[in-house]
Parts: C-alpha cells; sequence; structure tokens
C-alpha cells in the first residue's frame, strides 16, 4: 500500500503539474513571439483578403481554429498587434539612438533597462489582450503559445 | 627623429589594436540575448501548404543583430517556381520572414519541403555566431472517397431486405496527417450524372447516396469532395438495375400432377452488364384475360417471389385438380397439344415481390393450353 500511495501521489503531481503548465501565462517573450507570428499570418490573409480571395476567410477560420478562439476574440487579437509594436518600435528607435552614441562599448545595464522596458509593454500588452478576450479563448490560446507555437518558433 | 616618430606609430598602432581587440571583448553580443528562429512546412487548411522561414532576436543585444532568413521551397524535390535561395532581411529589433501559402489543388500534391539558411548578422565588434540551416518536409496527398461504388435501381421505393440496396453509405477521407489542420468540411459534388442519384448532405462527413435512375455505363456517375477547394479524385459510381430475363436451361419442364400439369418456365434475371443476379424479389402481372376458346378455367392470380436460391427461378404455370374443367385439363401429351384455353398479356418486374413494383424487365403472353402452359412473344429487355 505504501508504494500504491507513492504512485498516486507522483501521479497526483504530474497531474498538478501538467495542469499548471497548461494554466501557465506565456513569458512576454513567448508572447513576443506570438505577436510575430500573428502580424505575418495576418499580413497573408490581409493580401489575400485585398485581392478578393475567398481563401483569406478559410486561412482566418483555420487559424481561428488552432488558436482554439472565438471569432470575435481572433479580432482582438489583430486589433491589439500593431498598438503593441508601435510602442515596441519606440523603445527600439531609443535604443538605436544610445547605440549611436555608445559606439562600441554599450553600457549594458543601459541595454538591461532598455529591454525590460520593452517586456513591460509585453506584459501590460498581453494582460490587456486577456482582459480583452473571454476566459475560455485566453485559456485556448496561452496553451497554443505554451504548446504549438514553441515547437515551430526556436 | 625620423626613427622615434615611426617607433611611436607603432607603438600607436599596437596600442589602437588592442583597443579594437579589448572593445570586441566588451560587446560580446550574446549576453542575455536568445536567437530565434523557425523552418517548416505546415497543412494550414485543407487547400492550404505554408512553408517558410523566419528569425529575430530577442534580449540585451537585440539592437546589435539583424536577421537574414535564405529560403528555398520545393515540391517533390523540385524548386517551386521563384523560391530558390530567397534572402529576407530584417532590420534591428525586426523579424526576416520568408513565408508562402499554397494550393495543393494548384500546385500538386507530394512532398513539400522548404529549406532555410538562418543568419544572425552582427554588428561591427561582436563575434558571429553560426547560421541555423533547418529542412523540412511535409507529404500531402488528396482526400478520397471511401465506400462501396454502386448501388441498385429497383424502381423506387423503400430498400427490400434481399441484399440488393438502392442505398450506399459514402465517407470522405480528407487524408491530412496527424499534426495537419483540415478544419474544412468536405463538400460534396455530383460531377458527371448527377440525376441518378441523390446524396443525403452537401457539406458533411458521411453522406448516402440513393439511386434515382440507372446508369447508362459502368462508373458513368461521378462523385467529388473538396476540403477548401482540394478535389478528390472522381469517385466513379454506377447504378445497377435488373435488365433483362432470359430462359435458362431448362427452358420448360412439363411434368404430369394429378388430372393436370404443372409447367415450369425457367428464367435467369441479368443486370445491366450482362451478370446474372442471384435471389432478387420479383413479381408478376396479369392483363385482362381473352379465351381461345370457351372455358370455365380459374384464372391465375398474379404474384410475387421474395427469394429463390442460386441464380434460376421459374413461374409454374399448372391446371390440375379440376374434374369440372371444361374444356378438361389434361396431363402433357406427347407431343404436345396445341389446343389453347385463354392468354393473357404477362409482365415481370424485378426488386420487389408486391405485384407492379420493381423494374419492368419482360413483357410476355401468358399462354395456357389444355395439356401445359407457355411464354409466348417474349419481349426482354423492355427497354
Amino acid at each position: 500500500m505504501p508504494y500504491r500511495r507513492t504512485f498516486l501521489s507522483v501521479a497526483f503531481l504530474c497531474v498538478v503539474a501538467q495542469a499548471s503548465a497548461l494554466a501557465q501565462q506565456p513569458t512576454p517573450q513567448d508572447f513576443y513571439g506570438f505577436l510575430l507570428f500573428h502580424r505575418a499570418l495576418s499580413h497573408e490573409i490581409t493580401t489575400r483578403a485585398a485581392a478578393g480571395l475567398a481563401s483569406a476567410e478559410r486561412l482566418e477560420n483555420t487559424a481561428i481554429a488552432r488558436y482554439g478562439v472565438s471569432h470575435d476574440d481572433f479580432t482582438r487579437i489583430s486589433a491589439s498587434i500593431e498598438p503593441v509594436f508601435a510602442r515596441l518600435k519606440a523603445i527600439d528607435q531609443e535604443a538605436m539612438a544610445y547605440k549611436a552614441t555608445a559606439g562600441a562599448n554599450p553600457n549594458v545595464t543601459i541595454l538591461q533597462a532598455l529591454y525590460s522596458r520593452r517586456l513591460a509593454v509585453l506584459s501590460q500588452s498581453m494582460e490587456a489582450l486577456r482582459n480583452n478576450m473571454s476566459p475560455t479563448s485566453w485559456a485556448a490560446l496561452t496553451a497554443y503559445i505554451n504548446s504549438t507555437l514553441r515547437i515551430h518558433r526556436r | 627623429m625620423k626613427c622615434i616618430v615611426r617607433s611611436l606609430h607603432f607603438v600607436l598602432t599596437v596600442a589602437l589594436l588592442f583597443v579594437s581587440a579589448a572593445d570586441l571583448k566588451a560587446v560580446p553580443c550574446t549576453a542575455g540575448t536568445t536567437f530565434h528562429w523557425s523552418s517548416d512546412v505546415l497543412r494550414w487548411g485543407g487547400n492550404d501548404v505554408w512553408t517558410f522561414g523566419s528569425g529575430y532576436i530577442d534580449g540585451y543585444y537585440m539592437w546589435y543583430w539583424r536577421p537574414k532568413v535564405t529560403t528555398t521551397s520545393t515540391l517533390n524535390g523540385q524548386v517551386l517556381f521563384g523560391r530558390l535561395n530567397v534572402i529576407a532581411y530584417a532590420g534591428y529589433g525586426e523579424e526576416a520572414v520568408n513565408q508562402w501559402h499554397d494550393a495543393p489543388q494548384n500546385v500538386g500534391t507530394g512532398l513539400y519541403g522548404v529549406s532555410n539558411i538562418i543568419e544572425y548578422l552582427p554588428d561591427p565588434g561582436c563575434d558571429a555566431i553560426s547560421p541555423i540551416n533547418n529542412s523540412e518536409s511535409l507529404g500531402v496527398s488528396r482526400p478520397y472517397i471511401t465506400g462501396l461504388n454502386g448501388i441498385w435501381w429497383l424502381g423506387g421505393g423503400s430498400d427490400p431486405a434481399n441484399g440488393y440496396y438502392n442505398q450506399g453509405a459514402l465517407t470522405a477521407n480528407k487524408n491530412c496527417g496527424a499534426g495537419d489542420i483540415c478544419n474544412e468540411t468536405p463538400y460534396w459534388t455530383v460531377t458527371l450524372n448527377p440525376q441518378k442519384i441523390s446524396l443525403s448532405c452537401t457539406v458533411c462527413n458521411s453522406n448516402v447516396a440513393t439511386s434515382l435512375v440507372p446508369s447508362q455505363s459502368l462508373g458513368d456517375i461521378t462523385i467529388l469532395i473538396d476540403i477548401g477547394g482540394f478535389q478528390s479524385p472522381a469517385f466513379a459510381y454506377t447504378v445497377n438495375a435488373p435488365y433483362r430475363m432470359s430462359s435458362s436451361s431448362p427452358y420448360v419442364l412439363d411434368q404430369t400432377y394429378q388430372d393436370g400439369y404443372w409447367s415450369y418456365i425457367y428464367y435467369r434475371t441479368y443486370d445491366l452488364f450482362g451478370n446474372a443476379m442471384p435471389s432478387i424479389a420479383l413479381n408478376e402481372q396479369f392483363g385482362a384475360f381473352v379465351n381461345d376458346q370457351a372455358n370455365n378455367w380459374a384464372k391465375p392470380t398474379a404474384g410475387g417471389l421474395s427469394q429463390y436460391g442460386g441464380y434460376d427461378w421459374w413461374d409454374n404455370m399448372y391446371m390440375y385438380n379440376c374434374s369440372s374443367c371444361s374444356p378438361p385439363v389434361q396431363n402433357p401429351q406427347n407431343p404436345l397439344t396445341n389446343n389453347r384455353v385463354d392468354h393473357a398479356a404477362q409482365s415481370w418486374r424485378i426488386g420487389s415481390s408486391t405485384v407492379g413494383s420493381g423494374v419492368l424487365v419482360q413483357n410476355n403472353t401468358h399462354q395456357r393450353y389444355t395439356d401445359h402452359g407457355r411464354h409466348t412473344n417474349i419481349v426482354s429487355p423492355v427497354n
């Protein structure tokens, strides 16, 4: 019986660990990877739609199915992207300006600070998106970013 | 003096070299920095194959690198048009992306491949890192239909329980891999002779075909499924039907029975394509009887047969146990008499034991003589 109890305990811990992994929020870095991925996909959908191709809708439906989100939430994701990139771009421009002045000897603390601000933007954007989506869609999207997307984006 | 100047110049040059080397060490450009890449072929919909490669840098030194991706896409080992070593550059903090979506319906089936070289171009002073070389592939096959490739036309009505079905199940097989996304529901179309069958649904994973009229030739009906525009090969389909009856050996057998006779008229039934049909329900139907002479013979009642063994069946024309018959019934004579009693138009239908239902395959005259019976004026097939 002790063995069995141990086994059950281990099994329980595994289940808990798996559940927590699924529920775990994406890191800002993973969220950034998703934004890049979604931007490329959105570009393709938009290009097709502009050309009047029916495949634009099919591609969008496939993405919706892949993410596991509702159509409305998919639209919210798409709408949220460019403002995030605009904020990131502002930091990037600041970083480039610093790089121009620092030359070959940048202060890594300053770079870290700039990068931290980037991560903060991503965290805030992720949180805003989460609050804007249904819990079901967000859970599905989280699972997608934490599992499927990681396979493709290394 | 000149020598001193030269020496000073040398010292300064060496010192500068050391400064440059120190600079390189001071900016390794990889600390806290992640070099991301992707390279894959994905089925992103029934009729969508996505080949891509991308690279980006994330971290403290992300502004000191620029990604470059060189991509070649192939199908069955052949470079897809315009896709040889396609280069994408991106600026600092951006992602370099090469991506294409192909429609297998237009481009073809087989093994889609992508080869990517993902490079991270460092700023001067940063150490170079090795590029990523990656190749991926994905097999893409057409969807297809499975199921029996034919059903029977038995004149309409419900499906008789005799193994001749006027409905057939068909299943759409998307033929997608485990990791593929083929979320579209198959769209069914009868592309050739759609008037000959009906399908139970248009957008569905499985279907039921019901016969409406017989085929003219084998496989003269074609059915397709389409997933997102990716079509299956044509599924050739046939509506077979009983077509004709033919005498089988022995054609007739006249037997003595009590005071009269049993005349067996043997037949086999054949389908549209000349195949003999084993047990299938059938029935006869009579027109008005016409007396060939004054008689009081009881008229036969039309009947049906639900099944029989093997391929042969027979019509039993009989008259016996009739002492009051006028003219009198006889045992089969040798030679048989030509003493006609009465006759009627007789028609034979296959596919149902209910009189008047099924597919009409023969018309003949049901002729009774005092000592035997015969089918005369046989017309088969009727149509």
